[in-house]
């Protein structure tokens, strides 16, 4: 029949998107992260000159650099990408459960993936890091499908997906507390670095395991990104405008397990993150779900290699655990951006779940 | 051409709807009104396909709305919810914006005929001034008619919308209506609404629907439908109806409820008999 709005006087056709802020907090961020990659790369036990660096990156051999390149490119890349992937993965559950304060960790989907890596270093202490991250996987996974099997009911709410991702959660730190005990203390040992989250002594096939769950899952996620965008909104909204939820939360809520497996791997259970990067993304470029995706995975990156350079230089000898960083400087500044005002008072527009 | 054929519906087990016939005639302004809980929300919903009926079917242009994809329904008819929630950074066009999500690609592409949707949804609505604002901060008005911006962004022939006045003072409610009755007049948009104002529904609509515990008690035009004792089988309450003195349509002049108090209200509330003694005097 008639389709159209009403022509209004001056109908200015203006760009689609408020691009610009996006732009240049994409710009900055990505500058930052490369900065940090070098600056991370250059300190430590030995100093190497950045310059130097700079020119081994692009070919010229200075065995000795070639050396700490080694060592140290990967594990900071380690980093890097463990913290893009908890950045992406909590603000694609924030957007799902609309709840500011979900994440990963928080949901018991870290802890199903902690817990089949301790089961795992306990079974086969001898194993290749090419299983950690399929394990890891797994963990998150099953978890992931008990936390979806208790809270359906005829389709999936947010807020049911929350209480009993807590309670997974808990359930998941008393098997994996359980299988640390039964362990030997090499393996204890080892176990209880992963748990703290850490990226000591990764080498370039650990980054070269975990890079395929990171990049792949990331890419599906932002080619998903408008359907998760409109997950963020009350269920009849979404509903009435053509969005299918129960198949586009189950989608949503499998990345987000990807990726969580995938960073899980790669560092461990780093804390906090997961939290943190979609807080500050959000109030750095709003919900819209591409750019805050986009924005959060970022800023995760950035988060989890400085607190990994930080704790591998600030206290040396000692080697302090990226986790131990991100959950201790972590914290407190949440806090402080919660004190600061922003809202994030309780968030209603649950209607009847489908 | 949207109809409700004999459809029941309900939550788990409890039955909200039944037996209900409902033809929404194109090119009107169809307006629901009932007390509380009467399944005025329920039926918007079915008639929306966000509830699939028990029994009986709705359907879309001959089509039952069931058999098609949401997406595909989204286009031809938008809902406004009674309670939507946005996230609170979201601005006023981001939320637009959101209308155009039916129409949309898998990748979600951005086509110049989206972006004019957009524009001329915030043109109608008056909105374009406050496009960059987040829609949290905006007054009541100011964000119903953002949401409504949202529908109309869908380019849908059907619009159907719950209660886009309830919590208006007087002059944004009039603000609303009269928008809506220009989509419906000079853009040709079949409306469906509930409100709760029935002096308001009787002079904005063209056909108004009386519900009643879960199905149609009567409908039709104003005159016929807001007669005494309508309101007095829908809300149990006693009243006279004169015409309106400003459009013509019906006035209702509640006296009071059949079953008040005795006592609560005695000091306020005459008499039903008195007070019709009363107005008719005045007349
Ligand atoms: N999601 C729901 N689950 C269970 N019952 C509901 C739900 N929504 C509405 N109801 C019930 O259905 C009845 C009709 O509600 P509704 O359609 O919202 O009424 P109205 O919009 O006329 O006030 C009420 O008794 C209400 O309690
Ligand atoms: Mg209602």
């Amino acid at each position: 029949m008639k389709h159209g709005n009403p022509p209004s006087a001056r109908t200015h056709i203006r760009p689609a998107y408020r691009w610009h802020r996006f732009t240049v907090v994409t710009a900055v961020l990505v500058l930052m992260m490369i900065l940090l990659f070098i600056v991370s790369l250059s300190v430590g036990e030995t100093f190497l000159d950045p310059l130097e660096l700079t020119q081994t990156l692009f070919g010229s051999t200075t065995p000795y650099n070639q050396l700490m390149l080694n060592l140290r490119a990967p594990r900071i890349l380690a980093a890097l990408l463990a913290g893009c992937a908890l950045g992406g993965a909590g603000a694609i559950l924030q957007a799902i459960i609309r709840n500011p304060l979900a994440s990963p960790d928080l949901l018991g989907i870290s802890g199903g993936s902690s817990a089949a890596i301790v089961g795992l270093l306990l079974l086969f202490p001898n194993v290749s890091v090419h299983w950690h991250p399929p394990a890891a996987l797994l963990g998150a996974l099953v978890a992931a499908i008990l936390i979806y099997g208790l809270a359906w009911r005829k389709g999936l709410s947010p807020t049911r997906l929350v209480l009993v991702g807590i309670a997974i959660g808990a359930m998941a730190a008393a098997l994996t507390t359980f299988l640390l005990v039964a362990s030997a203390p090499e393996v204890q040992s080892r176990a209880y670095v992963w748990l703290v989250g850490s990226v000591y002594g990764s080498d370039w096939p650990d980054v070269a395991a975990g890079l395929p769950w990171v990049l792949g899952f990331g890419l599906a996620s932002w080619l998903f990104a408008q359907h998760i965008h409109i997950l963020q909104f009350s269920d009849d909204v979404s509903a009435a405008l053509g969005a299918r939820l129960t198949p586009y939360r189950v989608i949503g809520f499998a990345l987000c397990v990807g990726l969580t497996g995938g960073a899980l791997a790669l560092g461990g259970a780093i804390g906090f993150v997961g939290l943190l990067a979609p807080h500050i993304a959000r109030m750095l470029v709003g919900t819209e779900f591409g750019k805050w995706f986009v924005t959060s995975a970022l800023l995760g990156g950035i988060i989890v290699m400085v607190a990994d350079t930080v704790g591998r230089t600030a206290f040396s000898p000692l080697d302090v655990p990226v986790g131990i960083f991100t959950s201790a400087v972590g914290a407190p500044f949440f806090i402080f951006l919660l004190l600061r005002g922003k809202r994030i008072e309780g968030r209603s527009g649950e209607h009847a779940a489908r | 051409m949207l109809l409700a054929e004999n459809i029941q519906v309900g939550y788990g087990s409890k039955i909200v709807i039944q037996e209900l016939n409902l033809t929404i005639a194109p090119g009107q302004i169809t307006t629901f009104i009932g007390a509380n809980g009467c399944g005025k929300s329920t039926l918007l919903r079915t008639l929306a396909r966000l509830l699939k009926p028990t029994a009986g079917t709705v359907l879309l242009d001959g089509r039952d709305i069931f058999k098609r994809s949401t997406r595909e329904v989204a286009k031809q008819l938008a809902l406004l919810p009674q309670t939507p929630y946005a996230p609170p950074e979201v601005t006023v066009r981001q939320l637009v914006r959101l209308g155009r999500y039916p129409h949309g690609r898998w990748l979600g592409g951005w086509s110049d005929r989206d972006e004019q949707a957009v524009q001329e949804a915030l043109a109608a609505m008056k909105l374009t001034d406050l496009a960059d604002q987040p829609v949290d901060t905006l007054s009541g008005g100011q964000r119903q008619r953002a949401w409504i911006a949202m529908t109309l962004a869908q380019e849908t022939d059907l619009l159907l919308l719950d209660e886009p006045t309830t919590y208006l003072d007087l002059s944004h409610q009039l603000d609303i209506l009269d928008i809506l009755r220009e989509l419906n007049r000079r853009h040709h948009k079949t409306i469906v609404m509930v409100l709760h104002d029935l002096n308001l529904a009787a002079r904005y609509s063209d056909v108004m629907v009386a519900v009643h515990q879960g199905t149609v008690y009567t409908q039709g035009k104003p005159e016929k439908v807001m007669t005494p004792e309508t309101i007095r089988a829908i809300f149990d309450v006693e009243c006279v109806v004169i015409p309106d003195p400003v459009a013509g349509t019906p006035l209702c002049i509640p006296i009071a409820t059949r079953n008040h108090e005795v006592g609560e209200d005695a000091g306020r509330t005459q008499e039903p008999a008195q007070a019709r003694h009363a107005l008719e005097l005045a007349r």
